[in-house]
């Protein structure tokens, strides 16, 4: 059963100073931090709970990391990557201590090439900063995941980030030409690249994902995307939560592929409109924003039937976006939700669930009925596209009552999801937050069959230990 | 020893039969990738295992944009039963239409498709397996988002079957295009033809393909468009202008142009002492390749096609004293600078071809010794395609036997 997130900050024993003089050495001192205060900073990620490393270390390179990790292997701690630690799971915790490899420094855009729709990036940069360069050559970076701004490429390929656009543009592996990545011995393998169909067994589909179990990503090769050449938006407006659902069903049926699908409920709203001073309607129980994209004169019958089939399945208004302004508003305002949920409590549960599209419906309702149930009260928000939700939970990290009965809601949230064909986690990952749910969805024969793939790559568990895949019975 | 399963349940109890009488598993879809494989071993030692048994209907899901298939059923199968619920698998196999689902999944074949639709990797979201042990596995499942745990998936495309038995792959759809169009246009060089294609590939008219075939008479550029029926015209006709000119083929000659590509590629392949390569070069790559492909083909037949704005390109040629010279050339050619397969992701020693493993190491090849021991790990004992050669054994992964 999953425990909702607590503070866990406990005292570490000092990093040793044999390795402490050796990273100075390969560094330079100003990027290796070991006092308490440096530490305290990298000892939290998005989840909230806080585990002190021994030591930070901030390479500016490919083989600095490499460097790095030979030494935290010669002296037998854990190394733990770091990107912009927004996600969700606890994958950038410190769980066991050891070496944090902030990767920070290594945030270039190398190269965009625009003939091949390419473009090769350090771990370190961002998305959004990507996102920019690739647009002033018509092209875009797919993945968005709604930290974009300040997400880093190597942390989004790491956690496999999704995003609005996913339904149509498909997740982070699908844009992943080719991946840099140190592996647990200190070894540079290069898997996949610019020139593709390179040779061997698709590792790259291993690695992402892998919350940096199987090693460190350092740089990438980066499937771009041409720009649509219009986008049309709107946002419908419904009595209540499965009506909407049955809406999104039905755009789907009708053979309409939404670039972005984002279903969100009143509640929600509220605080989206308290935090950013927006003006999403909340006489409602839920909206539904959807996009298409593509050709202009294309995609307006799509819009027209979109909006068509909204208004069929209960929609008491539908809302259209008339100016890139209103649009870009109406986005703005959906990326803003998770800051305002995460503001309105001072902890917060957020899980991530994934059915597949047609069973939406039955699983908006088993969600609502199991926050009666355990006496919860539920924000819902869901890329209702691609059938991934996200059900929030405000609770007081004080009551262990109320911690108890959302553990006991997690699980069963897990469970139905997957006794409908679903996933625990669509885009979160599994970090510490879902290790035990992971036997919910899989057979013990997949889970050695990931254990030992986790071995080949990393036989010593030096890689980020504890993340992802749960530990044996009788431990590793 | 040959057996035909006709359902999954048979597959594995034929893989189990094999594993206790001490055999491996010889995997064979249609045959469309023999003509790199060693003869297969002793009957008496190797079951093979034909999969064209596995070939009933689909099961499609419609409002999840999802279905799956046994993977006996050609690819062509599959794609119209999905054309007539106005679905689309955006998957097309280059020279060999026939070929079976799985054995295109299996072995990582190339699709022109490619520029705007990505790799068979983006469109399967699961398979059922059936491991060296004999169990029938499901992997992964019906959903564009999956995070948990390692994707255990996309990891069989492109192995060659070594990994486990393919028996049903669940697909990822999109709705089927209303409409197509092709552009041919015919250039004198290679260096004509890639300036038309970059241009094509920037073009707002946003091809869905650039191909290009060609050999020692002149080459053919063909960019497809694929939407909404009241569009392709205008969009065929722009990225025409930008090609330079050339014939824009509507609706059912734009689809038979691509038939009778894949038979032409196909009879290539089939031809009598032919070869085949493939080379991954870094994109667009098309003067470079054409120059390799002429300099280690003089004085032969051949002939080059491939995805021009992936840098994906299969290399034919006609030797009757084997592939050696010419392989030799390209690669000493190609150098680091691009990928030699003999298709798909497999690598180059992964098959039994006499003198292939004296290649120098590719630098690429780093990663031989973790394959290696992924596929001890996933599928212990060499059941499957043992007549397939493996890279070097990573230590103490046993692998190397």
């Amino acid at each position: 059963m999953a425990t909702p997130r607590m503070l866990t900050e406990r005292p570490r024993s000092a990093c040793p100073a044999e390795l402490e003089n050796a990273l100075v050495l390969l560094l330079g001192r100003p990027w290796v931090r070991s006092q308490p205060r440096d530490l305290l900073a990298y000892s939290y990620d998005g989840t909230g709970e806080k585990h002190l490393p021994h030591v930070v270390v901030f390479p500016d390179s490919t083989d600095q990391v490499a460097a790095c990790v030979r030494l935290a292997r010669r002296f037998r701690v854990p190394v733990v990557p770091r990107g912009a630690a927004t996600n969700l799971s606890g994958g950038t915790l410190p769980v066991h201590g050891g070496m944090v490899v902030n990767m920070l420094r290594m945030n270039r855009i190398l190269r965009i090439d625009p003939d091949a729709r390419l473009a090769v990036v350090e771990a370190g940069a961002v998305n959004e900063a990507l996102q920019q360069a690739a647009a002033l050559h018509g092209l875009f970076y797919a993945p968005d995941p709604s930290s974009m701004k300040v997400a880093t490429i190597g942390g989004s390929l790491a956690e496999n980030a999704g995003g609005p656009r996913c339904a149509k543009y498909g997740v982070t592996i699908n844009h992943a030409m080719g991946l840099t990545l140190v592996m647990a011995d200190g070894a540079v393998m290069e898997l996949g690249g610019a020139r593709e169909d390179a040779p061997g067994l698709d590792l790259l589909s291993l690695v992402v994902g892998s919350e940096g179990t199987l090693g460190i990503i350092t740089e990438a090769v980066l499937r771009l995307t041409a720009l649509p050449a219009a986008y049309r938006t709107m946002m419908g407006v419904f009595r209540n939560m499965p009506e909407m659902a049955a809406a999104v069903s039905a755009i789907v049926a009708a053979r309409i592929l939404p670039a972005g699908m984002e279903m969100i409920d009143r509640a929600t709203l509220e605080l989206i409109n308290q935090s950013t001073g927006g003006s999403f309607p909340t006489d409602a129980e839920a909206v539904l924003l959807a996009e298409v994209d593509g050709e202009s004169g294309e995609i307006e019958p799509q819009a027209a039937r979109m909006e068509q089939l909204m208004r069929e399945h209960g929609a008491l208004e539908v809302i259209v976006a008339r100016s890139a302004a209103e649009r870009e508003s109406l986005w703005a305002a959906r990326r803003a939700g998770y800051g305002a949920l995460a503001r309105s409590s001072p902890s917060l549960s957020s899980m991530d669930v994934t059915v597949p599209r047609d069973r939406l419906v039955a699983m908006i309702s088993e969600v609502i009925r199991l926050a009666k149930e355990f006496d919860l009260k539920i924000f819902l928000v869901a890329h209702a596209g691609d059938g991934n939700m996200h059900p929030a939970v405000p609770f007081d990290p004080h009551d262990h009552a109320q911690r108890e009965r959302l553990a006991r809601m997690m699980d069963a949230v897990a469970r139905a999801a997957v006794a409908m064909g679903g996933s625990i986690s669509g885009e979160h990952g599994i970090g510490i937050e879902k290790l035990a749910e992971m036997s919910v969805q899989y057979s013990q024969e997949s889970l050695d069959l990931m254990r030992s793939v986790r071995r080949v790559f990393d036989p010593t568990l030096t890689m980020n230990p504890g993340k992802n895949i749960p530990a044996p019975a009788g431990g590793w | 020893m040959k057996t035909t399963p006709r359902t999954a349940e048979e597959a594995a109890e034929a893989v189990r039969a094999a594993v206790a009488r001490g055999q491996g598993v010889a995997v064979r879809g249609s045959g469309s990738r023999r003509s790199w494989q060693p003869p297969l071993p002793d009957p008496e030692q190797t079951l093979l295992l034909d999969t064209t048994g596995l070939a009933g209907p689909g099961r499609l899901r419609a409002e999840n944009l999802s279905a799956t298939f046994p993977a006996g059923l050609p690819l062509t199968a599959v794609k119209a039963q999905l054309a007539e619920a106005g679905l689309w698998l955006p998957l097309e196999h280059a020279d060999a239409p026939s070929a079976t689902l799985g054995g295109c999944l299996a072995g990582g074949f190339t699709n022109p498709l490619r520029w705007s639709r990505g790799l068979p990797r983006d469109w399967v979201l699961g398979l059922e397996l059936v491991d060296s042990a004999g169990r029938l596995l499901s992997l992964g499942g019906e959903l564009v988002k999956n995070v948990a745990g390692y994707d255990l998936v996309r990891f069989h495309l492109g192995a060659w079957g070594r990994s486990g038995l393919m028996t049903a792959a669940t697909v990822r759809l999109l709705p089927l295009p209303e409409a197509e169009a092709t552009v041919t246009r015919s250039f004198a060089s290679p260096a004509e033809a890639a300036g038309a294609l970059r241009a094509a590939g920037r073009d707002h008219s946003h091809p869905a393909t650039l191909e290009i075939v060609g050999g020692p008479q002149g080459l053919q550029a063909m960019a497809r468009i694929m939407g909404d029926a009241g569009q392709v015209r205008a969009r065929a006709d722009a990225l025409g202008a930008v090609l330079g000119g050339g014939e824009v083929l509507l609706g059912g000659e734009s689809a038979e142009t691509w038939r009778a590509y894949e038979r032409q590629r196909g009879a290539i392949a089939r031809q009598r002492h032919a070869w085949r390569l493939k080379l991954g070069v870094t994109a667009p790559g098309l003067e470079e390749v054409f120059a390799l492909a002429a300099e280690a083909c003089a004085g032969r037949s051949w002939t080059l096609a491939g995805q021009a704005g992936n840098g994906v390109y299969t290399l034919y040629w006609s030797d009757e004293s084997g592939p050696l010279p010419v392989l030799g050339a390209v690669h000493g050619r190609l150098g680091a600078r691009g990928f030699v397969t003999a298709e798909g992701a497999a690598a180059a020693r992964v098959f039994g071809a006499p003198g292939w493993s004296g290649f120098p190491p590719h630098p690429a090849r780093a990663q031989d010794s973790v394959d290696a021991a992924l596929i001890a790990a996933v599928a212990p004992g060499r059941v499957f395609n043992p007549q397939l050669l493996e890279g070097p054994s990573a230590p103490g992964s046993g692998a190397a036997r």
